[in-house]
C-alpha cells in the first residue's frame, strides 16, 4: 500500500470550510483520500473533529470549498451518538441499516459475533452499557457496507480487549480495500488503524505524520 | 420499490418501538381524552350543544395530537442521531418521509377512532349506521394530516426551538384538513356522506405527499 | 457601491412620493363612494396591500422552488425579503379591511373565505419567518425554509376552497371579472394607481432588504 496515491482520490476536500456563526469550525481543509487509506486526526476538545468527519461522510454543507465523491460512494459515520434506535433490539438496529445494502442475515449474524455482540443480539439498545452501545454502533454503521467509513473517538467507554478486537475487524476491513477515517483527541489509539495521522487544530489541518507502524502495513 | 420497502421496515419500527416504549400513543390518547374532558366541561352540562360540538373537539383535539405525535416520532429518530445513519445506509432516502408518514397514518387512524369511541360514549352521539363511515374518514384524515405533519416536523426536527416551531408551522396547514374532517363528520353524523370534504382530505394529502417526496430529499438531510 | 447606495435613496425618495401621492389623491381628489361614503376610500389602501401580500408570497415560492433547484443563495434572500414585506402588506390588508368590514357589515371580523384565508396565510408566513429566524446555519436554513415556503403557498388554494365551502359572504370580485369592471372609472382609475404605486413600494423594499441581506451573508461567510 503506497502512501501516495496512485490513482484519483476515492474523496477529496478542498479548502473545506465551515463557520458556525462566528466561530471557524473548519478553515480550508484539503484532504484526500484513496481506496484502503487509513487516516487519523488527532486535536484536542473543540478543535472541529466533528465538524471536519462530518464534512467527510457528506452531512454537512460546506460554507466555501469543494467535497468531490463519486454519487456511488457510499459512507457510514459513527460520531459522538451511536446512530441506533433505543427502542430497538442491537439484532434489529443492524438489520434495519443492512436493508437495501444486499447484507443478509448470515453477514449481519457475522458481524455481530466479530464485534462480539453474539449475546446482546436479542437486547435493547437502550439497556446497554456505553461500550457496548459504541460497538454496537461501530457494527451498525458496517452493516451499511459502506466505501469509508468514518469514526470519531470509536474506542470511547470500549474496553482494551474489545478496543483489541475492534482494531482487528476494522484492520481486515481496510484490507479488503475499505477507507477508512478516525478521530481521537489520542495519537497512540490510533496507530494501529492509520498510515497517516493529521493533527487538527482550531479548525485547521495539519500535514500528515506518517503512522511508526505503516511500513509493516496491512498491505 | 426500494423506496416502498424501506418505507414499510421504517413504518415498522416506528411502530415496534412504539408497542414496546408507549411513548407517543397514549400521550397524544391522554391529551385527545384531556381535551374532550376540558371542552365539555367547558361548554356545561347540555348534551344537545356537545353533540353539535362534538366533530369540531375531535378535530381540533387531532390537530394538536398530530402535533405531538410526529414531533415524538421525529425525536426518537434523532435522539442518537439514528436519522443522519439511516439517511446515509438508505438508497433512496425518502422511504424515511414516506415511512413516517405510513407509522403516522396508522396512529392517527387509532388515535381518531378511539377519540370517536370516547366522543360517542362522553357526548352521547348516536350516529348509527354513519358510524361505518366514520373509519375511512378517520383514515382519510390521518393520511392528510399525517403526509403535512411528516414533511412539516423533517424540517423543523433539527432545531432546538422546535417545541415552539412544530405547532406554528404545523397547524396552519392542518387548516384544510380540519375543516374538511370537521365537516365531513358532521354531515356524516347527521345522516350524510360528506362526499365533497373527503375529496378535500384526498387532494391535501396527494398534494402533501407529492411536495413531501419531492421536497424531502432536498429539504430535510443533514447535507 | 457608492453609485448603488445613491440609487438607493433616490428610487426610495421616489417610491415614498409617489405612495403619498396616490394616498392623497385617494383621501382627497376622488370623489367619494355613492353608496358607501367615504369609508371607501380603504379601498385604496385595503386591495392594493392584499394584492402585494398574494404577490409577495408567490414571489416566496417561485424564490422556494428555485432555491431547491439551484441553491443559489440570492433566490433565499429574495425568498425572506418577500416574505418578510409581505407579511407587512397582508396585516395591513386584514387591519384595513376589518376596519372597513366594521364600517359596512357592522363587524370586525366575519370569518368570510378571502378574510379567513388571507389570516391563515399570514398565519403560515409569521411561521415560515419564525422558521427562518430559529435556524443559524445558512444553508440548512435556505432548504428548510424553501421547503415551507413551498407548502405554505400550495396551502392558500386548499385553505381557500375549504372555507369557500364551508361559508361564503363576501361581495363578488368587482375588477377581475370578464366584461365591463362594475365600478366607476375614476374610482377604477384611482385603484388601479394605488395598486401600481404599492407594487412599486413592495419593490423597493424587497430590493433593500435583500441587499442587506447580501450584505450580512458575504459578511459572515467572506474569506
Amino acid at each position: 500500500m503506497s502512501l501516495v496515491p496512485s490513482q484519483a482520490p476515492l474523496l477529496e476536500l478542498s479548502r473545506a470550510t465551515k463557520l458556525f456563526g462566528a466561530t471557524v469550525a473548519m478553515w480550508r481543509v484539503d484532504l484526500q483520500l484513496g481506496r484502503g487509506d487509513g487516516v487519523g486526526i488527532v486535536g484536542g476538545n473543540g478543535s472541529g473533529k466533528t465538524t471536519l468527519l462530518r464534512a467527510v461522510a457528506g452531512a454537512l454543507e460546506l460554507d466555501a470549498g469543494h467535497r468531490n465523491a463519486a454519487a456511488s460512494l457510499r459512507t457510514a459515520l459513527l460520531g459522538h451518538r451511536t446512530g441506533l434506535l433505543d427502542d430497538l433490539t442491537v439484532g434489529e438496529n443492524v438489520r434495519l441499516f443492512a436493508r437495501g445494502r444486499g447484507v443478509g442475515p448470515r453477514e449481519t449474524t457475522s458481524l455481530l459475533a466479530r464485534f462480539r455482540l453474539d449475546h446482546v443480539e436479542h437486547a435493547r439498545v437502550s439497556s446497554l452499557s456505553a461500550g457496548t452501545r459504541r460497538r454496537a454502533g461501530l457494527a451498525r454503521a458496517m452493516a451499511t457496507s459502506p466505501d469509508v467509513l468514518v469514526l470519531d473517538e470509536p474506542f470511547a467507554s470500549v474496553d482494551a480487549g474489545h478496543a483489541a478486537a475492534i482494531t482487528v475487524v476494522l484492520t481486515e476491513w481496510r484490507a479488503r480495500g475499505g477507507t477508512l477515517v478516525v478521530a481521537a483527541h489520542d495519537a497512540d489509539a490510533l496507530a494501529p488503524l492509520c498510515d497517516r495521522v493529521h493533527w487538527l487544530t482550531a479548525g485547521r489541518l495539519l500535514a500528515p505524520v506518517v503512522a511508526a507502524r505503516t511500513a509493516g502495513g496491512v498491505s | 420499490m426500494a423506496l416502498l420497502g424501506d418505507a414499510v421496515a421504517l413504518a415498522r419500527k416506528d411502530v415496534v418501538a412504539e408497542i414496546r416504549a408507549r411513548d407517543a400513543l397514549p400521550a397524544a390518547a391522554t391529551l385527545g381524552a384531556t381535551g374532550l374532558v376540558l371542552v365539555a366541561l367547558a361548554v356545561g352540562p347540555d348534551v344537545g350543544r356537545m353533540r353539535l360540538l362534538a366533530p369540531a373537539l375531535v378535530g381540533v383535539v387531532l390537530a394538536f395530537a398530530t402535533v405531538t405525535l410526529a414531533d415524538r416520532l421525529d425525536s426518537i429518530d434523532r435522539a442518537d442521531d439514528a436519522l443522519v445513519a439511516l439517511w446515509f445506509a438508505l438508497d433512496d432516502p425518502r422511504a424515511i418521509f414516506a415511512g413516517r408518514v405510513i407509522s403516522l397514518s396508522a396512529s392517527l387512524t387509532t388515535l381518531e377512532l378511539g377519540l370517536w369511541l370516547a366522543a360517542a360514549t362522553l357526548l352521547d352521539l348516536r350516529p348509527g349506521a354513519g358510524a361505518l363511515l366514520l373509519v375511512p374518514l378517520a383514515v382519510a384524515s390521518s393520511v392528510s394530516r399525517a403526509a403535512v405533519a411528516a414533511l412539516v416536523t423533517s424540517l423543523v426536527g433539527g432545531s432546538p426551538h422546535r417545541a415552539l416551531l412544530a405547532p406554528a408551522l404545523l397547524l396552519p396547514m392542518l387548516v384544510p384538513t380540519l375543516l374538511a374532517g370537521v365537516q365531513a363528520a358532521s354531515a356524516v353524523l347527521a345522516g350524510g356522506q360528506g362526499v365533497q370534504w373527503t375529496a378535500v382530505l384526498v387532494a391535501e394529502s396527494l398534494l402533501f405527499l407529492g411536495v413531501g417526496l419531492i421536497t424531502y430529499g432536498e429539504a430535510a438531510g443533514p447535507a | 457601491m457608492m453609485v448603488r447606495q445613491t440609487i438607493a435613496s433616490r428610487s426610495g425618495r421616489l417610491v415614498a412620493a409617489g405612495v403619498a401621492l396616490v394616498v392623497a389623491s385617494g383621501l382627497v381628489l376622488v370623489p367619494a363612494d355613492a353608496s358607501q361614503g367615504d369609508v371607501q376610500r380603504l379601498m385604496y389602501v385595503h386591495v392594493p396591500a392584499a394584492w402585494v401580500g398574494y404577490l409577495a408570497f408567490f414571489v416566496v415560492f417561485a424564490c422556494s422552488a428555485g432555491y431547491l433547484w439551484r441553491r443559489d443563495p440570492r433566490l433565499d434572500r429574495l425568498a425572506a425579503a418577500s416574505a418578510e414585506v409581505g407579511v407587512m402588506f397582508t396585516g395591513l390588508a386584514i387591519a384595513s379591511g376589518s376596519i372597513w368590514g366594521k364600517a359596512t357589515w357592522g363587524q370586525w371580523w366575519d370569518w368570510d373565505p378571502r378574510l379567513t384565508t388571507t389570516a391563515v396565510m399570514l398565519l403560515a408566513y409569521i411561521a415560515y419567518l419564525l422558521l427562518r429566524q430559529t435556524v443559524s446555519e445558512q444553508r440548512r436554513r435556505g432548504r428548510v425554509a424553501a421547503a415551507f415556503g413551498l407548502i405554505a403557498f400550495l396551502n392558500v388554494p386548499l385553505v381557500h376552497f375549504s372555507v369557500l365551502w364551508w361559508r361564503g359572504l363576501h361581495q363578488a370580485p368587482t375588477v377581475l371579472r370578464p366584461g365591463d369592471p362594475t365600478i366607476d372609472h375614476v374610482l377604477l382609475a384611482q385603484l388601479l394607481a394605488s395598486v401600481a404605486a404599492f407594487s412599486l413600494a413592495y419593490a423597493w423594499l424587497v430590493w433593500q432588504r435583500t441587499r442587506l441581506e447580501g450584505l450580512l451573508d458575504t459578511a459572515v461567510t467572506r474569506d
